[in-house]
């Protein structure tokens, strides 16, 4: 329900920027209309799984912010068809903004791949203690921070908690292996299974990330009669 | 008389009593909002299109805008529809040319 109610208010977010554009005499009964539409859009079954719903009502709020900001006198009722003022310059500049938000989407895919790639890295070249050590840490400020209930997720909890696990796996062999202590398939074991509890920690965020999508799609009892 | 409005013609005269709202208007013709909204605030400034708000059924449901064409809307799409259909009828004028034999 929490990425429900991003969604919503990212949508009433770009809607509430559309309105703006409109004269004040009609921007709250524009408003008005277009927020109700959001929910209707949230929970229309016939408009594909959770995730497509959140896609198509972003694009509404997306698209009603593109058409106050191409013809914003349109609503005033004066607008009879002509085409609105520097509608070509207004065109360029939304293609500019769509392809700026585009790239940094890319941008940040990118940089998740990177940082898998780079954990794989580190995972298949050995242990080393200046990695693993500031893994665990940062890892275990993630799951500290999905514990707050303002952020609580289990999802990122479990997924942080399988990057803890995996992180001192490696600290523990990487320790042993700089120390000489112990025999090194000792601690070969002790990094294996952790490999394999993070595997599990890993299984479950999957299991709760599609446990909490198919709640986003459950319509909630107040609009099914609608 | 554009795409965009000939498809909202189309969805309100398949049923004109029936109260569309903006959503199920873009369902129906395919229509991004930002290209609906505008289009029904045109109509609505000519008189074409009549919009009033519903009463929420239960506490808490936000109460939503529906559309309906007026009865002279109701019959300026339905002649712009059949002058439409009129002109796709005839089909593109051509122009015939003379043969370079027959020219003078």
């Amino acid at each position: 329900m929490r990425a429900e109610r991003a969604a919503l208010r990212a949508g009433n977010y770009l809607i509430s920027l559309a309105s703006r554009r409109l004269p004040a005499k009609i921007r709250p009964d524009r408003y008005q209309e277009w927020a109700a539409e959001l929910p209707a859009i949230l929970h229309d079954p016939s408009a594909g799984p959770a995730p497509v719903r959140v896609v198509r009502m972003l694009a509404f709020a997306a698209d009603t912010l593109r058409g106050t900001a191409l013809a914003p006198e349109t609503y005033r009722g004066a607008h009879r068809g002509a085409p609105a003022r520097d509608t070509a310059g207004k065109s360029i500049r939304w293609l500019g903004t769509g392809l700026l938000l585009l790239g940094a989407l890319l941008g940040c895919v990118l940089l998740l791949l990177a940082y898998e790639g780079w954990i794989i890295y580190h995972l298949t070249t050995g242990p080393a203690l200046s990695f693993s050590g500031p893994f665990v840490l940062i890892n275990l400020v993630v799951v500290a921070a999905s514990s707050i209930p303002r952020w609580a997720s289990p999802a990122w909890r479990w997924y942080a908690m399988s990057n803890v696990v995996v992180g001192a796996g490696l600290s523990i062999r990487a320790i042993a292996s700089s120390s000489g202590w112990g025999h090194p398939l000792l601690f070969a074991i002790i990094s294996c299974c952790g490999d394999a509890i993070s595997v599990a920690c890993l299984g479950m965020a999957v299991v709760q990330a599609l446990r909490h999508t198919s709640r986003l799609g459950a319509p909630p009892s107040s609009l099914t009669g609608r | 008389m554009t795409a965009p409005l000939e498809r909202v013609f189309r969805v309100f005269l398949d049923d004109p009593a029936a109260l569309r709202y903006g959503y199920d208007l873009m369902k129906a013709a395919g229509l991004p909002s930002g290209t609906l909204y505008p289009l029904l605030a045109r109509l609505q400034a000519r008189g074409l299109v009549a919009s009033a708000w519903e009463t929420p059924h239960q506490d808490g449901e936000r109460p939503r805008r529906y559309y309906q064409l007026t009865g002279e809307g109701i019959e300026v799409a339905r002649l712009e529809l059949a002058q439409l259909s009129a002109r796709r009828r005839r089909g593109p004028v051509r122009r015939v040319r003379a043969a370079p034999a027959d020219a003078p």
